[in-house]
């Protein structure tokens, strides 16, 4: 074997390797969600679709899976306004210590989630505003807005800066310029920043946990208390249509917006 | 259309002076190009006329009204830039609609003179196409015809052929002085491509380091340099330094006739190499030995290295050096027009 074919077929390995890891679980789940007995069994003695009607009987499913969609509504909305400004600032203005307000921007991703979720619960107690739906809706935002920050920055840096300037010197005001030109250019940024942030924010747990008590609740928590108090297969069958779904979104928002293009360089 | 004064101007960027008291005058309906090195301040002159940058001493006048306070978009200036900026979200159309429509002409209006810009260009067919499906030199049109359709008072152009192939740079350049001339707008181009500068304005100011070091018609720039570095810039040059008495410069084993009425002292000639000429063998003028000849069609650029072993460069007709039958390694005798040579200061 050549050097060549022997450096390509490591790197095959590696790579389909990656992407099996990455795939397994999904498919695990989705097959276990099929399997007819109660408990979760590999490979599945008889196909069903009971547990897909079992789904309404999580306890709370349906309640929070709205809470959760509003509260990943409202923190994505709020990050992406906040991420498109800092975006902004960063990518078109000379800023003093800008390396810095870019990491501590992007650090939710680093920073234990737990530590956060601890942090913000005793920050909203003391304000007074603890368990509420929108006190986790903030508390989310903390989390999410790296995402956006991400994207926009991305987005930012493709799209030219002399397009504004083009604009302006035709006669647009800051504003007009802004939202003909710019915006326009940052929409693969702003959707898949929403996106993303969206879907961190309604998938948390950790810091859901400690932000979620009485009326209010969230998707994860309800499937998580399920889990911990039942063995049967009727999360996977939750999983696989939330599995379902997500795909869909990307795949349309991939389509209609090209967003990979901002997380993989153009070859 | 309009008169542009420029008076007195600093620009610092970064705690660093790029312009400092820089006066320029671009009369109406006149065509000035800008040139200079790389750093020189010409983007800089040409941002601030736009309003992107605020000069922190001096003042620009359009038509005679000062602007040096006024933003970019209150400016009625026409800009088409290096990379021509055009908007890729939109058609070739919307694009040049976009300035009337910031101005709030009535659709009607727009549609008839986005039409009239784009046959302007020769583009009228292509309304409906996006920027990315659209040639150099085609995109470069397009925005022309945007910067055009607002009827600016000022056109400014940054290197606007620099983007685009030879062939494709010798017909925009044509294309574009007709336009510049139908049109009759005052008009600035900036740009570090000599020959550029030279064949498509009326006058040329050449920048260096944040100041005009000379201006006026290209023809007069171009013989009367007046500086070394401007004269350099401008095209290839042969430098004879040495100290002129009795009417001839000394330098090393050259004694060179000046033109009359020099001063005596330390001094610095140039000439051109088309304006070296090719002497018999039996004239006075510089002995040299052919290095290397270049054909370029009706000139010939020879090389040839004199006895003290600097080497000149001359531009011969074609047919001269033919008649001559010279060849690498022939000697050959150079002479130098006393009213070609030009007085330089460094």
């Amino acid at each position: 074997m050549s050097e060549s074919a022997a450096f390509r077929t490591t790197v095959a390995i590696l790579a389909w390797t990656g992407i099996a890891f990455l795939v397994f679980p999904v498919l695990v789940t989705a097959l276990a969600s099929f399997n007819e007995g109660y408990f979760i069994e590999m490979p599945p003695k008889a196909l069903s679709l009971r547990w897909y009607g079992a789904i309404g009987d999580i306890h709370r499913i349906g309640e929070a899976v709205l809470w959760s969609l509003l509260i990943a509504f409202v923190a994505a909305l709020l990050a992406t306004a906040f991420g498109l400004g800092a975006a902004l600032a960063i990518a078109r203005h000379p800023l003093p210590g800008k390396p810095a307000i870019t990491a501590v921007l992007l650090s939710p991703v680093t920073v234990p989630m737990v530590a956060i979720g601890i942090a913000l619960v005793q920050y909203f107690v003391v304000l007074g505003v603890a368990f509420t739906w929108w006190s986790v809706a903030i508390g989310h935002v903390v989390l999410v807005v790296a995402y956006p920050v991400r994207t926009l920055l991305a987005s930012l840096t493709l799209t030219n800066s002399g397009l504004e300037d083009a604009a302006r010197s035709l006669g647009a005001s800051r504003w007009r310029a802004f939202h003909t030109v710019t915006l326009p250019q940052l929409k693969p940024g702003l959707v898949s920043g929403f996106l993303f942030a969206f879907l961190i924010s309604f998938d948390n747990y950790p810091i859901s946990v400690f932000l979620v008590r009485g009326d209010v609740t969230t998707m994860p928590i309800e499937l998580f208390n399920h889990i911990s108090n039942n063995f049967d297969p009727t999360p996977a069958a939750f999983s696989t249509v939330y599995i379902l779904i997500v795909s869909l979104v990307i795949c349309a928002a991939e389509w209609r917006y090209r967003i990979v293009s901002l997380s993989i360089p153009k070859t | 259309m309009a008169r542009l004064d420029i008076t007195g101007v600093d620009i610092h960027l970064g705690g660093r002076a790029i312009l400092e008291g820089l006066d320029l005058t671009v009369q109406e309906g006149e065509c000035l190009a800008l040139l200079g090195p790389s750093g020189c301040g010409k983007t800089t002159t040409l941002r601030t006329v736009a309003g992107f940058l605020r000069p922190t001493r001096g003042e620009v006048s359009i038509g005679g009204v000062p602007v040096a306070r006024v933003p970019p978009n209150k400016r009625n200036i026409g800009i088409v830039f290096q990379d021509y900026a055009l908007f890729p979200h939109m058609t070739v159309a919307e694009n040049v609609a976009y300035g009337l429509e910031a101005r709030r002409v009535p659709p009607d209006q727009i549609a008839q003179r986005v039409g009239a810009a784009l046959e302007q260009v020769r583009l009228a067919d292509f309304g409906d196409r996006r920027p990315e499906q659209m040639s150099g030199g085609q995109r470069q049109r397009v925005a022309l015809a945007r910067a055009i359709v607002i009827r600016p008072d000022v056109l400014l152009l940054d290197e606007p052929l620099g983007a685009l192939d030879r062939r494709l740079r010798d017909a925009m350049q044509v294309e574009l002085k007709q336009l510049q001339r139908d049109v009759g707008i005052t008009t600035i181009i900036v740009t570090h491509d000599q020959e550029e500068a030279l064949s498509l304005s009326d006058r040329v100011a050449v920048m260096f380091d944040g100041k005009i070091e000379a201006i006026g018609p290209p023809a007069q720039v171009y013989d009367a340099p007046g500086s070394l570095r401007v004269m350099d810039f401008l095209g290839a040059m042969n430098l004879f330094e040495g100290t002129v008495a009795q009417g001839r410069l000394v330098a090393g084993p050259h004694r060179i006739d000046l033109p009359e009425g020099v001063r005596d002292g330390p001094a610095r000639y140039g000439i051109r190499p088309e304006h070296i000429e090719l002497l018999g063998m039996e004239a006075a003028g510089i002995p040299c030995t052919v290095e290397e000849l270049v054909f370029k069609g009706p000139a010939v650029a020879v090389l040839a290295r004199t006895e003290d072993d600097r080497l000149l460069h001359a531009s011969l007709p074609a047919s001269a050096v033919t008649d001559a039958g010279l060849k690498r390694g022939d000697p050959v005798r150079f002479g130098l027009p006393p009213r070609r040579l030009v007085g330089l200061t460094k």
